[in-house]
């Protein structure tokens, strides 16, 4: 399939999807079309918040897998997403809202920081190696050791809403964080879309982007800080939502390859798809009890990743 | 016959990251690469046969720490050109070749294009390949051999004046070897009706009647030294020969 029609295909999903997420749900319908501005309230921005989040994690995937030459590179394997939670944890703790600004500042500067080793490992030699991808792990476990840590000895009534919040929480969206996260992992889209075909030869490793020319080192970078502005964006707005950055990819990929020019599009508009829909079924299932949205793209994502790559996508 | 030099290399030093005394994998290499040259990159396992291709190609970058020497293309100071000019002069092919993510056979060949944005000899380089029957298929269902036919491609779509075929021979069938090798000839010895301007090859093989064929000149790396470098018969001295290979060289001497 052309990628204007799938990319025209998925947008129109993407849109029912949103509307019927804005009207699904205990409130009667009749009255929710009389009051747009509390529908908007109470869906909306939670809705846009989902496609903002499921955008940004899936592109960092895409762009970790590239740069790591390793398809199980993902914010969450390479320990990004366990700084992040650190650094909201930490800001948490020591008094910021829960709300967009202080916690946003806090994951921002955890992801960084976790990014950091990643970037001086990459910087010293080849990105294709083992020893990156273990270096992630071992940070990742780190950080959520801490993330524990931190939650032992703080005794505020924070911890419990911390606890949901580690597992994906969109039900704290308000429009401002909700318009936020969107257009930054839009913008982000956009700059590393005029990196497409750097990472189009950057596919055949590290060496062989080098011997057509590309500036790696330079490269590195911007990935590296794309990525990381991503997953902090990702999880200071709702938390730790695991799976789509691993899965969506990979999706995409199976379905129209490896060219970012058509990786990059797809991957923003089925991870939105992706998010809002997980959301959707983890607010209506047991409504009105709430599942924490990770656990279900988790739970659907992981048959239906199986099931695909059995059956094989039309570019495998 | 003074025939034009396109590349100079003087006093190359290279050693990994920061480890002046241990690391030192090229010492001091100095090499030239002429208009028309077809020059054998001979050595033993672990010589710095791909390390010195890699350096004069500029694949390593010049860090100071590492890299060590002066390099000229022409008249310019080759270490201070961009990467990409670098990589519209010399195209690095490496003997192996793939990807861990779906990718179509014409999706690398394309994919040379990068410094150049020239996409006009994508076609002329599939069939200078005989690839025209493998674009659709996915990289990872080809074999090793017709993989490396893909990375010559590239390489030819790259539209570098000098290839650095670094065992990029390895896999491919006798005929393929053969045929490839002389197609390359044909285009250093300057065949006209050819979209491909390619003025000089340096082939690193241990295949040593491949590196017989089609060469006039020599490099012989030993430890990280240019032992001897010259017109081939010269260079691969029977002296050179029992350094670097003590135990095959009464074939090779032979085979000469």
């Amino acid at each position: 399939m052309k990628l204007s029609r799938l990319l025209f295909l998925s947008l129109g999903l993407l849109t029912i999807i949103f509307v019927a997420a804005n009207l699904w749900g205990d409130l009667d319908i009749q009255f929710a079309v009389r009051n747009p501005q509390l529908v908007w309230e109470l869906r909306g921005s939670r809705a846009l918040l989902a496609v903002g989040v499921g955008a940004s994690l899936a592109l960092a995937g895409a762009l970790l897998q590239v740069l790591f030459s390793n398809p199980i590179c993902e914010p969450y394997t390479l320990g990004i997403s366990s700084g992040a939670a650190l650094g909201a944890v930490i800001a948490g703790s020591m008094g910021a809202q829960w709300v967009l600004q202080g916690v946003a500042i806090g994951s921002l500067f955890g992801a960084m920081l976790f990014t950091l080793p990643l970037a001086v490992l990459a910087s010293r030699g080849s990105t294709s190696g083992q020893s990156l991808l273990l270096a992630g792990v071992m940070m990742g476990f780190f950080g959520s050791s801490m993330v524990a840590l931190v939650m032992a000895l703080d005794t505020s009534s924070g911890v419990a809403q911390a606890l949901v919040w580690l597992l994906g929480d969109l039900s704290r969206a308000t429009s401002v964080s909700a318009c936020l996260t969107l257009g930054c992992s839009l913008l982000v889209a956009v700059w590393i879309y005029r990196r497409r075909l750097e990472l189009d030869a950057l596919l055949l490793g590290e060496r062989s982007a080098r011997s057509v020319g590309v500036e790696m080192d330079r490269l590195k970078r911007e990935v590296l800080a794309a990525s990381s502005i991503l997953v902090a964006i990702g999880v200071a707005s709702s938390g730790m939502i695991g799976f789509v950055g691993l899965m969506i990819p990979h999706l995409v990929r199976r379905q129209v390859g490896s060219i970012h020019a058509r990786v990059i599009p797809l991957c923003v508009v089925w991870g939105g798809i992706s998010v809002l829909l997980s959301d959707l079924v983890a607010r209506s299932l047991f409504s009105p009890r709430e599942i924490p949205v990770g656990v279900i793209t988790a739970l659907i994502g992981a048959p239906m990743y199986f099931f695909w790559l059995r059956r094989g996508g039309a570019h495998g | 016959m003074a025939e034009r030099v396109i590349l100079r290399a003087s006093d190359v030093s290279w050693c990994s990251s920061g480890e002046k005394e241990s690391g030192v994998i090229l010492d001091r290499c100095s090499v030239d690469i002429r208009q028309g040259d077809w020059i054998s990159l001979i050595g033993p396992n672990g010589s710095g046969k791909s390390t010195l291709l890699q350096v004069l190609s500029g694949n390593r970058g010049f860090c100071r720490n590492s890299f060590s020497g002066e390099i000229r293309w022409q008249d310019s100071e080759w270490t201070k050109l961009h990467s990409r000019e670098r990589a519209t002069r010399i195209a690095y092919v490496s003997s192996e070749f793939n990807s861990v993510f779906p990718l179509k056979v014409i999706e690398v060949v394309e994919s040379g294009a990068f410094a150049s944005g020239d996409l006009r000899n994508v076609h002329a380089a599939v069939s200078f390949c005989d690839l025209g029957a493998l674009i659709n298929r996915g990289m990872d269902s080809l074999s090793s051999g017709e993989r490396q036919r893909v990375a010559l491609a590239r390489a030819l779509v790259q539209g570098a004046e000098v290839l650095f075929l670094d065992e990029a021979f390895s896999n491919m069938d006798l005929d393929y070897q053969l045929e490839l090798g002389a197609r390359l000839k044909g285009l250093v010895d300057g065949s006209k009706d050819s979209p491909f301007l390619l003025s000089a090859v340096v082939l690193v093989s241990h295949d040593f009647s491949l590196c017989l064929r089609w060469a006039n000149r020599a490099w012989v790396i030993h430890r990280g030294k240019t032992i001897s470098s010259g017109p081939i018969k010269e260079a691969l001295s029977e002296h050179v020969l029992r350094v670097i290979y003590p135990k095959a060289s009464p074939y090779l001497l032979f085979q000469k």
